[in-house]
């Protein structure tokens, strides 16, 4: 007996259902990785410098965290490595 | 699906930003990455060049769907668009109404769902998928999935990565080239000109493209990729298309893309001048790809200058395309005219932005070709053309106002001085050129 047109769009279907299945417990599944390992931009991808712009330095910005011991140093959340508390980069978001 | 995505506006938080789901991944405002969304500023195409992947760090724990704009990141990148829009074509008496379809009418043009950020470590996408409510009908739209690393050492600063997508020059990072450029909101119902070159849009959703690209010391771009009819493994990226329109190619089309760009003054101005194209051999009749095929070498040039700062944003955009069309399997069945025709077109505009929220765009915009009768006189009101010319040529106004970060309205009105070939009665029923001229309206809320 040969397949009818029908059997083969509801295979084609069923096909595309599976597929699209896989594909979003693929990406469940690679979210959950995600949460694990964050990625952060070099220094030279945002222009960081360690002066201000334009009267806009990292103190002023809400992705810069202070070093407890050292406060003209920190971190970023955004930017990799030790950033000055002066520096400013592309990424300057003002604190609400 | 229209239940899926009512669903899904509800559940997202109603204050966001360009694709909200990169705003709630880096914490950016939406002006961060674009001049006015979709328009990449410098900091957004480095954000591309990173493959999507950039996320802000957090100690918090991340939830799975969007629910805070401001909170750690969700680990599900998800994103939401609405259109609605208003077309009036300013002549329509005399002409079928299947011709200009919802003339004057509010229609729910798109929405649009989004995949739009990292998935893992280095790897990350843009994913669409999008909801035509004119033609009450769904199907992939733009997808470009990318891994992306870095390389920093001995002066030298490499931005690498690999993309797979769907649509050439979707990958790109400047807003000269055809996926990303302006009008970046256009009428589905407009009459529009009969000719376009292959590369823009000719291809969009209908192969998949895998690439290479880097950009070197922050100046030199490259790219290079090969698009294969996106069938077998890869009909995912076609999903929905129509294959009776769909094109089918024999064997691969190189694409390529060279970019020299300069930023200065802290990132506040950058300029680029670029070369990009694509050689593709298409069959005529995509429900039978045997034979004889079509081939088309485009060749485009285009330069961007933008100035960036919170109070003041300009920029400027221009591109020009060749295309040589060697139309061995048309000719032969009778289909073209000329067994080689030519095809360029040329678009330029320039936009400025008060205070991120008022905005005005002027472009001029011309395609010239060779005559070819078969091609281009279908003897068609309104379609044809009686000269068969593939020439068009006009401008596009557009007005934006962002009452706030994530709504759009836009008021559009283009203009057509010549019209498939001609001013004054191009298509031989009496139709003028300026007949087509379009006022558009469109609501634009991303979610």
């Amino acid at each position: 007996m040969h397949p009818t047109k029908r059997d083969a769009s509801r295979r084609r279907f069923l096909a595309r259902v599976v597929d699209s299945l896989g594909f979003a417990a693929l990406i469940v599944a690679t979210a959950g990785v995600s949460s694990r390992a964050m990625a952060k931009a070099g220094k030279g991808e945002f222009m960081y410098q360690d002066h201000p712009h334009d009267g806009k330095s990292c103190a002023q910005c809400k992705y810069f965290a202070p070093d407890n011991g050292n406060p003209s140093i920190g971190s970023c959340e955004i930017v990799d490595g030790t950033i000055s508390r002066a520096g400013w980069c592309m990424a300057f978001a003002g604190k609400a | 699906m229209v239940v899926l995505v009512g669903a899904l506006l509800c559940c997202l938080p109603q204050t966001a930003f360009a694709v909200p789901s990169f705003a709630r991944q880096t914490g950016f405002e939406c002006t961060a990455c674009h001049v006015s969304w979709p328009e990449l500023t410098s900091v957004g195409r480095q954000f591309k060049l990173g493959g999507f992947t950039l996320t802000r760090e957090t100690k918090d724990e991340r939830p799975w769907l969007p629910i805070h704009n401001d909170g750690p990141p969700p680990r599900l990148p998800l994103a939401a668009m609405v259109q609605a829009s208003v077309t009036d074509t300013r002549n329509t008496s005399n002409v079928d109404p299947a011709s200009v379809p919802r003339n004057d009418d509010a229609v729910l043009q798109q929405l649009s769902l989004f995949y739009a950020g990292r998935i893992v470590d280095r790897l990350g996408a843009f994913a669409q998928w999008t909801y035509d409510g004119v033609e009450h009908h769904s199907a992939i739209d733009n997808v470009d999935i990318r891994f992306a690393a870095e390389l920093a050492r001995n002066g030298v600063d490499l931005d690498y990565g690999v993309t797979l997508n769907n649509n050439p020059t979707v990958s790109d990072i400047y807003n000269t080239t055809p996926a990303w450029s302006f009008p970046f909101a256009s009428s589905s119902v407009a009459i529009a000109p009969n000719a376009a070159t292959l590369i823009d849009g000719g291809l969009a959703q209908q192969v998949a493209g895998l690439g290479a690209y880097g950009m070197w010391n922050r100046t030199l771009y490259t790219e290079a990729a090969a698009y294969r009819t996106a069938d077998r493994a890869f009909s995912i990226f076609r999903a929905g298309v129509d294959k009776s329109t769909a094109a089918v190619l024999d064997g691969a089309a190189p694409y390529w893309r060279l970019a020299l760009q300069h930023v200065w003054a802290e990132g506040m101005h950058s300029a680029m001048i670029g070369t990009y194209g694509i050689i593709a051999r298409k069959f005529p009749d995509s429900l039978d790809p045997v034979g004889p095929t079509d081939r088309y070498r485009d060749v485009g040039i285009d330069a961007q200058y933008q100035y960036v700062a919170d109070r003041h944003r300009f920029s400027t955009q221009i591109n020009w395309i060749d295309e040589e069309q060697r139309l061995d399997a048309t000719f032969a069945a009778n289909g073209a005219s000329n067994a080689t025709d030519r095809l360029r077109s040329f678009k330029g505009k320039a936009t400025y932005y008060y205070d991120q929220k008022y905005g005005v765009t002027l472009q001029y915009f011309r395609t010239t070709g060779s005559a070819d009768d078969l091609l281009y006189n279908t003897g068609e009101p309104i379609t044809g053309s009686a000269s068969g010319s593939p020439n068009s040529s006009g401008v596009v106004a557009e007005v934006d106002w962002l009452p706030v970060r994530n709504l759009r309205l836009l008021l559009q009105y283009t203009a057509y001085r010549e019209f498939n070939g001609g001013g004054n009665n191009y298509d031989g029923h009496s139709r003028n050129a300026k007949d087509n001229d379009t006022l558009y309206f469109v609501v634009w809320l991303m979610l």
